[in-house]
């Protein structure tokens, strides 16, 4: 799936992403209440990083000053060394972000899902068979039967759907940065586990992916940098190996441990040699099922 | 209590059925959890205990009284609902205002009005919030604030929609607390619609949803011993019950 589009930045390329020296406030009528201030943080190109903290503590507009959403007060957001709200570098800037909001169905507003997923491609020329054949590709991709979808009503759909319906618009742009706003809160287990096969596709494919989520078995699992933010400065910034390993840690920041880790545990009292590291699920799964088959009783 | 029988409801126009013959029962004081995959018909549900969706068949009752135009406006006096988006259910300047907000609706004289919503805001914290704007307010304390604004009704029944979605785990425990307490203090009746499996373990029985029809019904700890049947359902089972170690500690 090679970007439609060209561009000027070289986009295959390493593309740094960095907030320098920043400050933020949202600013009412009479009152100021500051977000960050003086704060600065450098994501690498391909690197998918988590990032965690309480409500409030400036996740979501930290996604938003990446994005071009919101501009800082002070200092700079540079993406590939330029800000992203230069004019002459909006479009490409926009072509290359996909964000997918927290409650992405309240921004739906075509006839259909097809139109729905194909708008940005329709709005930069693409011709109508690819964008057919694009969305169909992507649907596809998050596990949807095209047919029966397509012609649905967007406002029709189930959260879990409208989610996925949200998420294939954003990728059928082919986004070589991806902000996602809890992207599996909602969704049941199919979809959680669709949402996590694409980003580990996504990852491999150098995908730049920055995951705001308050779910740590996600954030276990698709990231290798986590970030925890707590009143606008960077509480943590490490592995997530060294995060969720460390009970306390995790636990002052408000967070309980990932499963994988809580199982792990488990395994290891009743008896069973475990490396002393961050499992997958699906590892697990397969390790207790050699025990089960009396492999390793 | 609340109860269905054979609930049925087709979409118009439409020949599937979202839900079809669905029985279930919510007693006073009683947590029963709900869960199910993506469009399952699990909002659906929800929506025809408090009347705001009409079943197209079978029955909806509370404490007796079946869901007819007439008992609509006393039904949802009764049956309390909380939804995934606090930001979609707040509508006042200030976390007082949202709480009066029901109580102005219903022309109850303003002394009352006043007495109920100090009482509440007290029960709830949030009497130190009372002038704050609810968009001020972080998901947890919106989520509180939007309990709170129901609870000041005196329902008999809540109903929770995936309210802890979008929450840190935190928070999601205070709003969980807060739900055992209205339960134990207050004999509240709550239908607990989830995706998180912890939660679904703290009720007394679980359903599970699945097209429309509740395919498991039992203790939480019986229905997750299925893992294998619940995974194909798309709903999610803790680690310890998929790995077969649960009671394990």
């Amino acid at each position: 799936m090679e970007s439609p589009f060209l561009l000027s930045i070289d986009w295959e390329s390493p593309v740094q992403i960095e907030l320098k020296n920043i400050s933020f406030s949202y600013r009412g009528k009479d009152r100021v209440s500051e977000v960050f201030r003086d704060f600065s943080l450098v994501f690498a190109s391909g690197e998918a990083v988590g990032i965690m903290g309480r409500e409030g503590s400036g996740k979501s507009t930290l996604l938003q000053l990446l994005a071009g959403l919101q501009r800082p007060q002070q200092g700079e957001v540079l993406v590939a060394e330029k800000a992203p709200w230069e004019l002459d570098r909006w479009t490409e800037v926009r072509k290359n972000i996909g964000i997918l909001f927290q409650f992405p169905e309240q921004q739906f507003f075509q006839e259909t899902v097809e139109r729905e997923v194909g708008f940005s491609l329709r709005n930069h020329g693409v011709s109508r068979d690819q964008e057919r054949e694009r969305c169909w590709q992507v649907l596809r991709l998050l596990g949807f039967e095209p047919e029966a979808i397509v012609q649905k009503s967007p406002f029709t759909l189930s959260i879990g759907e409208a989610r996925k319906v949200a998420f294939a618009s954003i990728l059928v742009m082919n986004p070589n940065l991806l902000l996602l706003d809890e992207p599996t809160a909602g969704l049941d287990s199919h979809g959680a586990e669709a949402m996590m096969a694409i980003l580990h596709q996504l990852r491999r494919r150098g995908t730049t992916i920055i995951t705001v989520s308050h779910d740590t078995n996600l954030l276990a699992e698709i990231s290798s940098r986590i970030i925890v933010l707590a009143e606008g400065a960077t509480a943590f910034d490490g592995t997530a190996n060294t995060l969720f390993r460390d009970n306390n840690l995790l636990a002052g920041f408000g967070y309980d441990q990932p499963e994988t880790l809580r199982c792990a545990n488990l395994l290891r009292k009743k008896g069973k040699v475990m490396e002393d590291r961050l499992y997958s699920a699906d590892e697990l799964l397969f390790l207790t099922s050699q025990r089960s088959a009396g492999k390793l009783r | 209590m609340i109860e269905t029988k054979d609930l049925t409801y087709t979409f118009p126009l439409s020949s599937e059925n979202v839900l079809s013959g669905v029985n279930l029962k919510v007693e006073e004081g009683d947590l029963v959890a709900l869960m199910g995959a993506n469009g399952s018909g699990k909002t659906t549900l929800t929506r025809c205990l408090n009347g705001l969706v009409q079943p197209t068949g079978g029955s909806v009752t509370v404490d007796g009284h079946p869901l007819t135009q007439e008992n609509i406006r006393a039904i949802r006096r009764r049956v309390g609902m909380i939804f995934q988006d606090p930001n979609t259910a707040i509508t006042s300047p200030t976390v007082e205002r949202e709480i009066a907000f029901g109580l102005q609706n219903l022309s109850v004289p303003r002394r009352v009005i006043r007495e109920k919503t100090n009482m509440v805001m007290e029960q709830f914290h949030l009497t130190k919030l009372r002038h704050v704007s609810p968009m001020d307010l972080s998901g947890g304390e919106k989520q509180r604030l939007a309990i709170a604004a129901v609870m000041v009704l005196e329902p008999t029944y809540l109903i929770l929609d995936e309210a802890t979605s979008f929450l840190p785990s935190s928070s999601r425990k205070e709003v969980m607390a807060l739900v055992d307490q209205l339960r134990l203090e207050l004999k509240v009746g709550v239908l607990l619609v989830t995706q998180f499996p912890e939660e679904a373990l703290r009720a007394s029985s679980l359903l599970i949803l699945h097209k429309g029809q509740i395919v498991q019904r039992g203790k939480p700890d019986e229905v997750f011993s299925k893992a294998e049947a619940l995974e194909a359902y798309g709903v999610p089972v803790p680690l310890e019950y998929r790995l077969g170690i649960a009671g394990a500690n």
